[in-house]
């Protein structure tokens, strides 16, 4: 019945060390070679690492990313110009140099990478087969490893939403004995920073369980705080990150220099509302409505300090992301020790008391923006008591 | 196809000279299957035998149509996995050979014969001994036998499945000795295979057949598919009757349609075990592959528990 909560790290990854290590924040990180060179990675600690788990990240094989091509068996780094057919004959070199270096940094689990396709690909599983998961189950067995080996999974919210396509996924996921557990992840195209749709929620939840049925362990990336709602399966480790590319799976992030984006307006999250709003609404609320902001409000140095700040805080500062850090851990420690059954009467009455706070605000005049409104939690709400049925 | 006839047998003493015939087993497929007696004469044969000192050797020859290139590679596959594979769970094979002539008369034969001699395991049949296996840990016990030997194939590095797991391939010693035969169906998981793969059907016996053979999804066979196999066995020991056969229906197409859809009445609902036994037997029955058990660790130890819980 344990929940761990991972740092999904990306830039500034210092920010998730010092969460985890100072404030004692999650219970691990899941290391990001887009974001670290190997020399970074190489210079962690050695107790750190063994609480670290390292995605390969091959989504996608011929990303020019300069630090991804620190990492002598990353697909582009390793044969000159990456094409299936020439990957193939270099395919189980990757994965040996590739579960050597996880070996010898003595991470938690040993990970084997896959690619993300974006379509509903009728040979996905085939073509994982043959890109990775054959290569590194034959270099786990020429090496014999001994430390638990995790799949990656990345799929789109499509691929969970048809019956037929997700019962293929947990045929093919579940063929492999040599794999203990599954890195997964989903992208979910939408308009919103948290994902509303009951029908996403709902398929990932089930997908979810029906891995934790076989007796897979596993392991949520880019969750954004809908990992809250993970919780109802009886084991998981969820994941919690700084900037959005951390918390919303995007392949952008391997293709265009997402650090040069315009910066979008700097947020806090809110645990009572189960959101990010805008700071400066924030503020709002925090002046006119003093008492709901006390009961929604998680009261962390890290707010107490932008707060005070004459000059409101950006988006790439570290206070307002370990205020989250902090807020969210505490909100996953309450449902900790509960039942599934108990974490999802806990999460309804969250919900209840967001929308009445909601509310509260809307009545007040604060007009919250699109992405900070709660739009999102009729959808949990239904995905809880459908899951929980 | 070849069929037992005394023109048959008579080629067979000519080309294995001294060869005596002491039975002829239930029809095995597209085989035809002898229990023999072969002296120990100066043939290649001889050099394979373990049994080096004794004066002749009980063996099982089988003869199948040579003419079939896809029936050629199933046996050529079989021999091969058998010659890898050294487990008391299979007979050893002795000798094979395709035979396209006679050899007394050297007159072509009317079709190309492929040609193995096994080794005879000193055992019958598991249908001829239903009587044994009427408790639910003597059950238990044969499951936990037969998931020992077949891990020998599960575990190969081309992670093998036996798919024709029946009553007809099983055989018991006279101490209780388990035994697997008829490796003719053998694949790797999720592979390709031999047969072409828009046939409605995959090669099997329906009544023993998994969803996934019976609706020839390829890549979903794998050592899961041979766990429905026995566990559709079990519960026809313990239940008196094939699960999949409704009403006496027999007929192909609705037997493989039954084990696709038909989900069987729990075993302990009908009084025949206990419901830790029932469920483990219903899990392993189901049917979507990711609903059985993902390894042979997790199956071996759940019968275990179950076992413990019976005795």
């Amino acid at each position: 019945m344990t929940i761990s909560l991972y740092h999904q790290v990306g830039h500034n990854w210092n920010w998730n060390k010092d969460s985890l290590v100072d404030d004692k924040c999650g219970d691990g990180l899941v290391l990001s070679p887009v974001h670290q060179t190997k020399t970074n990675i190489e210079k962690l600690s050695v107790p750190l690492r063994k609480v670290c788990i390292f995605d390969p990240q091959y989504y996608l094989p011929n990303s020019q990313k300069q630090k991804l091509h620190t990492y002598n068996f990353f697909p582009e780094a390793l044969v000159d110009g990456f094409t299936s057919a020439n990957f193939a004959i270099k395919a189980l070199e990757s994965a040996r140099l590739c579960l050597q270096f996880q070996i010898n940094m003595q991470f938690q689990w040993l990970v084997i990478p896959a690619r993300y396709f974006d379509q509903l690909d009728p040979d996905y599983t085939e073509r994982q087969d043959s890109y990775t998961v054959a290569p590194f189950l034959s270099a786990a067995k020429e090496l014999g490893v001994s430390k638990p080996l995790m799949l990656t999974l990345p799929v789109t919210s499509h691929m969970l939403e048809i019956v037929k396509y997700r019962t293929q996924l947990l045929n093919w996921v579940t063929s492999f004995p040599e794999i203990s557990g599954v890195y997964i992840f989903a992208a979910n195209d939408r308009d919103t920073k948290q994902p509303a749709s009951a029908e996403f929620l709902l398929a990932y939840l089930t997908f979810l369980s029906e891995l934790r049925s076989a007796g897979l362990q596993v392991l949520v990336g880019y969750t954004n705080t809908e990992a809250l709602l993970f919780t109802m399966l009886d084991e998981v480790a969820l994941t919690m990150g700084a900037f959005e590319n951390t918390r919303i799976f995007s392949i952008d992030k391997f293709v265009s220099k997402d650090e040069e984006r315009r910066g979008p307006k700097a947020r806090i999250y809110v645990p009572g509302l189960l959101n990010w709003i805008q700071f400066d609404q924030a503020k709002q609320i925090k002046a006119k409505l003093p008492q709901l902001w006390k009961e929604i409000h998680f009261d962390s140095a890290y707010a107490e300090r932008a707060f005070e700040l004459v000059v409101e805080p950006q988006f790439n500062q570290a206070p307002l992301y370990k205020h989250y850090f902090q807020a969210f851990s505490a909100q996953v420690d309450r449902l900790k020790p509960l039942e599934p059954s108990g974490r999802a009467q806990l999460l309804r009455s969250w919900i209840a008391t967001s929308s009445d706070a909601y509310a509260e605000i809307k009545r007040s005049g604060i007009d919250l923006e699109k992405h900070g409104a709660g739009g999102h939690l009729p959808g949990w709400r239904s995905a809880i008591n459908s899951f929980s049925q | 196809m070849p069929s037992h006839s005394p023109e048959l047998q008579g080629l067979l003493q000519r080309l294995f000279v001294g060869l005596s015939f002491s039975g002829i087993p239930r029809a095995s497929g597209q085989r035809v299957v002898y229990f023999c007696t072969l002296p120990c004469l100066d043939r290649e044969v001889l050099t394979l035998l373990r049994e080096e000192s004794a004066a002749e050797a009980e063996v099982v020859v089988k003869i199948s149509s040579g003419n079939d290139p896809t029936s050629i590679a199933y046996l050529e596959r079989e021999i091969a996995v058998l010659n890898q594979i050294e487990s008391v769970f299979f007979p050893c094979l002795y000798h094979h050979e395709l035979v396209a002539e006679d050899p007394l008369t050297e007159e072509r034969l009317i079709e190309k014969l492929f040609i193995t001699v096994e080794e005879k395991k000193i055992a019958v049949p598991l249908n001829d001994v239903r009587s044994m296996f009427t408790s639910e840990v003597a059950v238990i016990d044969l499951l936990l036998s037969l998931i020992e030997g077949l891990s020998v194939l599960w575990n190969h590095a081309n992670r093998l499945v036996h798919r024709d797991l029946k009553p007809d391939n099983i055989l018991i010693g006279p101490n209780g000795e388990v035994f697997i035969i008829d490796l003719g169906l053998i694949r790797e998981t999720g592979s390709v295979g031999i047969t072409a793969t828009g046939a409605p059907y995959g090669p099997m016996t329906a009544m023993y057949a998994s969803p996934e053979q019976a609706k020839n999804d390829k890549k979903n066979i794998s050592f899961k598919s041979d766990c429905f196999s026995l566990a559709t066995i079990a519960y026809e020991l313990l239940a008196g009757q094939n699960p999949y056969v409704v009403n006496g229906d027999m007929n192909f197409i609705s037997v493989t349609n039954n084990v696709c859809t038909h989900t069987p009445i729990s075993l302990d609902k009908l009084g025949k075990c206990s419901g830790e036994f029932a469920r483990i037997l219903s899990q392993m029955m189901e049917k979507e592959p990711y609903k059985r058990h993902r390894t042979i660790d997790l199956l071996q130890q759940d019968l275990m528990r179950a076992k413990t819980g019976a005795q």
